[in-house]
């Protein structure tokens, strides 16, 4: 029998004061690695969805609710922007690109985003079956809409309006899956993408139902047979006249073409902005800001004072587990030194068949140690399984990033040892320097 | 087997305390006899290097124990002396055959289960070896005790006062048992006691009492 062994065969022997010690320790561990992967996630979630997006423009109101609903799609939208002046900030020199957004209706909670196909080369987003959407009222499904929703290429759906999953249902505008695409790992798996014509003509005709007078001109137009008012429209595109809106959808379907529209009566939620300069972050933002009824946001100036907000909670929490492991450690060494004090005579008798002081004092540092790494085995696996229930039951948390171990963990685990032989250190002291003498004398 | 010469120990708060010298033969059975209190205990620990000698020397098998260091005393005794203490001790979290094992594993002289089968044998405790200690009586726990002193094959081995908690029947059982393997391995035998029960079964009884 090696000491490991022994110190094995004396843990277990008190099995409810060891797995005790071994919980506390396991529980103060568990929360410090579970806040580790909290961070961890949201960072990457936050970096990945950031994809290098330098500002967003939307309605005003408040800035972090224009990022948090137009990027990490978590918020309502402050409101819309007409297309006309989004338009006028694409063509602005210091802008590379821009990228719509359009948002109003979902399906099942799943968010029904109009946008370009831009969006999804965005986030490198690949198609896992179909293909991208081609026309008006055809949709891309994220890999995490599509799974549970149960939406498959060429199922067809209807959206709900707003972005609760219950509401006024567009029952008269079914959308029809064209494809799915492979998980990203980042927000774009939970989105169904659209063109942003889908969503004008679903909300056109939102307003077809109202009674609001001034609505009734697009009656004329939704009452059209679609074939007669394809040669009105082509009519007018020759003699290049204005298009309405869904003049304009019926058109571009027909070529089976998307473009942004100009016209004037179109809106959009924000508009995603990538700089072409780095002159950009300074201008543009107080260029909008100042000069137009729009607001600019910068995703990654919102963020951090999101997280500034959130750090500070988290600094508690973390502070809290420090000293619940703190706590845990003085309770290993109390179950040392309370069990030491009662098995002295099973010392001595070690001691006496001529093991060394050296060993005496090993066999404590060991026990010490290994309930302390006992205990962060214990919080690891408490951590992976949380973090699989959380995953399985959140369309936030992506479970693949669970089940590595972090360098931090590993950091906390040399932490436990040393954990652990501190608190071992005074019964092992005390091991070493019994007098077995006394001890075998006093029997 | 066992000579000690002006063996002198000095109590840290007391004063000296002097040992009558002693001598015994390979394989020869002795009996240390004294009062309570009148340092039996101390000179078996100073034979089994437990305790260091203020001055004198002690050889067992020709080995000086007192000019041992720490460490070398410890594996000396692991391996050449088998101690059986006043109670009965035991590591208790694991069975008797592992209480067996340990004390092999200290001498570093690895598993020697044959000699442990032979042992139970001999002292008819092979069907315990897998209990705990606290399952087993005084009187099985004691040949386990017996058991354990002889595992390592030692040349010498020490008891104190290992009959004073047994009655006259089991006293004289134990004495038996002890004698007969400490002959069967031509093991050097010394027993510290005051039990005056002993003292017909031994030719060679030394009182500690006088050179004090």
């Amino acid at each position: 029998m090696n000491i490991i062994k022994l110190a094995f065969a004396q843990l277990s022997g008190k099995p409810l004061q060891s797995l005790l010690s071994i919980a506390l320790f396991a529980l103060g561990l568990s929360v410090v690695s579970a806040l580790l992967h909290f961070e961890r996630q949201t960072q990457f979630q936050f970096h990945n969805n950031l994809a290098g997006i330098d500002l967003v423009v939307g309605a005003k109101g408040s800035p972090l609710q224009l990022i948090l609903s137009s990027v990490l799609h978590a918020d309502n939208p402050t409101g819309n922007i007409p297309l006309h002046e989004a338009e006028r900030i694409s063509r602005n020199p210091m802008v590379k690109a821009t990228i719509p957004i359009a948002l109003g209706d979902n399906y099942l909670g799943y968010r029904i985003v109009g946008t370009t196909l831009d969006y999804a080369a965005l986030y490198d987003a690949e198609l896992q079956t179909g293909d991208w959407y081609k026309h008006s009222m055809e949709v891309v499904m994220g890999a995490v809409a599509a799974q549970r929703t149960g939406q498959k290429t060429s199922d067809v759906f209807t959206g709900v309006h707003g972005f609760m999953e219950h509401g006024h249902s567009h029952d008269d505008h079914p959308y029809t899956v064209s494809g799915v695409l492979k998980p990203t790992g980042t927000i774009i798996d939970r989105l169904i993408l659209t063109p942003l014509e889908s969503v004008w003509e679903v909300h056109e005709h939102n307003h077809d139902e109202c009674e609001d007078p001034h609505c009734e001109h697009h009656h004329e137009h939704g009452h059209n047979g679609e074939k007669g008012e394809m040669a009105i429209i082509l009519e007018k595109v020759e003699k290049q006249e204005d298009l309405s809106a869904r003049e304009l959808n019926l058109y571009n379907q027909h070529m089976g073409e998307l473009s942004i529209a100009t016209n004037s009566e179109q809106e959009i939620t924000s508009l995603l902005v990538f700089y072409n300069t780095p002159m950009a972050a300074v201008m543009l933002p107080r260029m909008i800001n100042d000069n137009t009824s729009m607001q600019a946001a910068s995703p990654a100036m919102e963020l951090n004072r999101l997280m500034g907000l959130l750090g500070f909670g988290m600094d508690v929490i973390r502070g809290l587990a420090w000293i619940i492991t703190l706590f845990s450690g003085i309770n290993i060494m109390i179950l040392l030194w309370s069990s030491l004090s009662r098995e002295v005579h099973e010392l001595a008798l070690l001691r006496s068949l001529g093991t060394s002081r050296a060993k005496a004092f090993m066999l404590l540092l060991t026990e010490g140690t290994m309930l302390a790494t006992c205990g962060w085995i214990v919080s690891l696996i408490i951590t992976r399984i949380t973090g699989t229930v959380l995953a399985a039951n959140s369309d936030w948390l992506a479970l693949s990033a669970m089940q590595t171990i972090l360098p931090e963990e590993m950091l906390m685990l040399i932490y436990a040892i040393l954990v652990g032989i501190a608190a071992a250190l005074l019964p092992a002291i005390k091991a070493y320097r019994t007098d077995i003498h006394y001890l075998l004398q006093k029997l | 087997m066992i000579h000690t010469n002006a063996l002198q120990f000095k109590y840290p708060d007391a004063g000296m305390l002097g040992f009558r010298d002693i001598s015994l033969l390979t394989g020869e059975q002795g009996l240390i006899k004294g009062m309570s209190g009148s340092g039996k205990t101390t000179l078996l620990h100073l034979l089994s290097g437990i305790l260091t000698p203020e001055s004198g020397t002690i050889l067992i098998d020709n080995v000086p124990v007192n000019k041992l260091s720490g460490q070398q005393k410890d594996l000396f005794r692991a391996k050449n002396i088998g101690l059986i203490f006043q109670r009965n001790l035991f590591i208790q979290s694991v069975s008797m055959y592992q209480n067996m094992l340990l004390a092999q594993g200290v001498a570093h002289s690895g598993a020697d289960k044959e000699i442990l089968i032979e042992i139970f044998e001999e002292l008819d405790i092979g069907n315990l070896s897998n209990k705990k200690p606290h399952h087993l009586s005084q009187g099985e726990q004691q040949r386990f005790s017996i058991a354990r002193a002889l595992v390592n094959k030692p040349k010498v081995i020490l008891a104190d006062e290992p009959t004073s908690s047994l009655d006259n029947a089991n006293c004289l059982k134990f004495t038996q048992m002890l004698k007969g393997v400490c002959e069967k391995y031509n093991i050097t035998l010394l027993i510290a006691t005051h039990d005056s029960r002993l003292e017909q079964q031994f030719n060679c009884v030394i009182e500690i009492n006088e050179s004090k």
